[in-house]
């Protein structure tokens, strides 16, 4: 079994009279590159705040590496963060950054590490640009270099992507997965799913504080391929006939009503003249592709003001 | 702690801001002594300006409301930390062991070392003004002179801890300023004290910290002494224990 370095039970927060978060019940495993979508407001950087123990939660658990967090009790040593903006001193250069940092950790070889960081993250030949004169790319990729800089196990990034132009996503990109592959646990949020699905091999979708789905990479790539949506008299007795007479095991049952077919190489005039001759009266028949955006819109109940 | 209060001596000794605070702080002391000697005031408690030692003169240009040296200890304070703050600085150590306890502590720590560094700088304005301006170069017994500025000392840094717990609970950089300012007049002193005397209260306000500091004392007895070492003392405890308290329960941007 996987193991599970983050885990959420029924956490909530609570603002004066304003619920937050509600009820968030999430885990995240080692290795894991976890994607936390939602608009704007949803409760994404309110989740990692409570995560990374800069907030405290009004109800609810947090465990991080099968401990149950307290904000003294250390374990979130382990993590990087990177929350909302960079928490950078704007007067300072990038590698003062990082050396003051190394300093509150009592890193003895803060120095080199602060060099590889930077050469890391392409800031290296900055020597003497003060942060207030970086770019937002720079500041994000300084940003990470600062929440890599204890060298944690996990690292919670709150949009990464924001504000870079496509050459600064791409190589923020690059380095995301290089530390995965290394054995680093990442938690990102965005709004944008396009790139985090990129990136992400777990997914949680947050609207309005709650978790509303979570699902793995493939789970999301086949909801999001073509499919033909079926409305039937009564699905329980169209998918015996499916599988029988079409020989199709790729579909979902999503209602009484409703089934998905996933797999689109049996022609609809075949799908309909099968229900038929076994009884089963059809209502319409769609063949949909679903962007991912499309998929994300759809499932937080924003489908239709989008396409409007 | 000792690896954050490294870090925030890093920022200090780093900090263009806390030397021209000094400089700044050296010359207006300087105009000042002059512009005591141009204008010289009748003798207070039996000696003029010129006949006072130098633990006298610390006393009494601490106790000329406004109080600079609080005025200049505030603006330190709220800048110190609220550059910090603002600048979100702290989210990437907080996620240490202890942290929001250390980091108050270290800040504390290092409001502190400014007091030192400010008594100091008021102290060598004293004697070299004096020299120059009141033709006294004479430094006076230094066992009162240490006392008196071990006392001074300890009720400024409680002073500073006061506005540190202004800060952490308003986050707002003006408002600490504004504080350190109405106190640096002693104006809840001066309004407490009007009380005491119109509705015949007991003298608490003589409990006060600000209102200690801004009185002239003789610290050559030891009943005046050991009152202001308790007001100091107990003030930065409590100052303490409410910054510690706040941070530990503060929700952060």
């Amino acid at each position: 079994m996987a193991q599970l370095l983050i885990e959420l039970k029924q956490l909530t927060k609570r603002y004066k009279s304003k619920t937050v978060l509600r009820d968030i019940n999430l885990t995240v495993e080692k290795g894991d590159i976890f994607g936390l979508i939602g608009h704007n407001g949803a409760g994404k950087s309110t989740l990692l705040k409570l995560i990374g123990g800069l907030i405290h939660p009004t109800a609810g658990q947090v465990k991080l590496f099968g401990q149950a967090t307290s904000v003294h009790n250390g374990i979130h040593d382990r993590m990087g963060l990177l929350i909302e903006q960079a928490g950078l001193y704007p007067s300072y250069t990038g590698r003062e950054n990082l050396r003051l940092l190394s300093l509150a950790y009592g890193l003895r070889d803060g120095g080199e590490r602060a060099e590889r960081l930077l050469e890391r993250v392409g800031l290296r030949d900055e020597p003497k640009t003060k942060v207030k004169n970086y770019s937002m790319g720079m500041k994000q990729r300084l940003g990470i270099a600062m929440a890599l800089l204890a060298s944690p196990d996990v690292l919670v990034l709150d949009e990464p992507i924001n504000g870079l132009d496509p050459q600064g996503i791409a190589d923020i990109r690059g380095l995301l997965l290089e530390l995965n592959k290394q054995g680093l646990t990442l938690l990102i949020s965005s709004h944008i799913l396009e790139e985090l699905s990129k990136v992400a091999t777990r997914y949680a979708i947050i609207d309005r504080g709650e978790i509303i789905e979570t699902l793995s990479r493939e789970d999301l790539l086949s909801r999001c391929g073509e499919r033909i949506e079926l409305e039937v008299e009564a699905a329980s007795a169209a998918a015996p006939i499916l599988e029988r007479d079409l020989q199709l095991t790729n579909y979902q049952v999503i209602d009484q009503h409703t089934l998905y077919i996933m797999d689109t190489r049996v022609k609809n005039h075949e799908i309909v003249a099968a229900l038929v001759a076994g009884g089963v009266a059809v209502h319409s028949l769609n063949t949909r592709k679903q962007s991912l955006e499309d998929y994300f819109l759809e499932r937080t109940g924003k489908g239709e003001g989008h396409n409007a | 702690m000792l690896n954050l209060l490294r870090m925030d001596l890093r920022r200090l000794v780093g900090n263009k801001l806390t030397i021209a605070l000094l400089f700044i702080y050296c010359l207006f002391h300087l105009f000042a002594i002059f512009m005591m000697a141009e204008n010289p005031t009748p003798p207070m408690n039996g000696m003029t300006l010129v006949e006072m030692e130098e633990w006298q003169f610390l006393q009494h240009t601490s106790s000329i409301a406004s109080s600079w040296v609080l005025i200049y200890l505030s603006v330190f304070t709220v800048y110190f930390y609220m550059s910090e703050y603002q600048a979100g600085f702290y989210k990437n150590y907080l996620s240490m062991r202890r942290a929001r306890i250390y980091s108050v502590l270290s800040k504390l720590t290092v409001q502190g070392v400014f007091t030192l560094a400010l008594l100091a700088t008021v102290v060598l304005c004293d004697v070299v003004g004096r020299y120059f301006f009141l033709d006294n170069g004479t430094f006076g017994d230094p066992g009162l002179f240490l006392r008196v500025l071990g006392i001074q000392f300890l009720l400024h840094w409680a002073f500073s801890a006061l506005i540190l717990v202004v800060v952490i609970i308003t986050r707002q950089l003006l408002t600490g300023v504004i504080v350190g300012i109405v106190c640096s007049f002693n104006l809840p002193g001066m309004a407490l004290t009007a009380l005491e005397s119109l509705i015949g209260l007991p003298p608490i306000s003589s409990y006060f910290l600000v209102h200690e500091i801004v009185n002239y004392k003789d610290y050559a007895d030891l009943g005046n002494t050991l009152h202001a070492v308790l007001v100091g003392a107990v003030s930065l405890l409590l100052f303490t224990a409410i910054a510690l308290y706040m941070k530990s329960k503060e929700d952060l941007r």
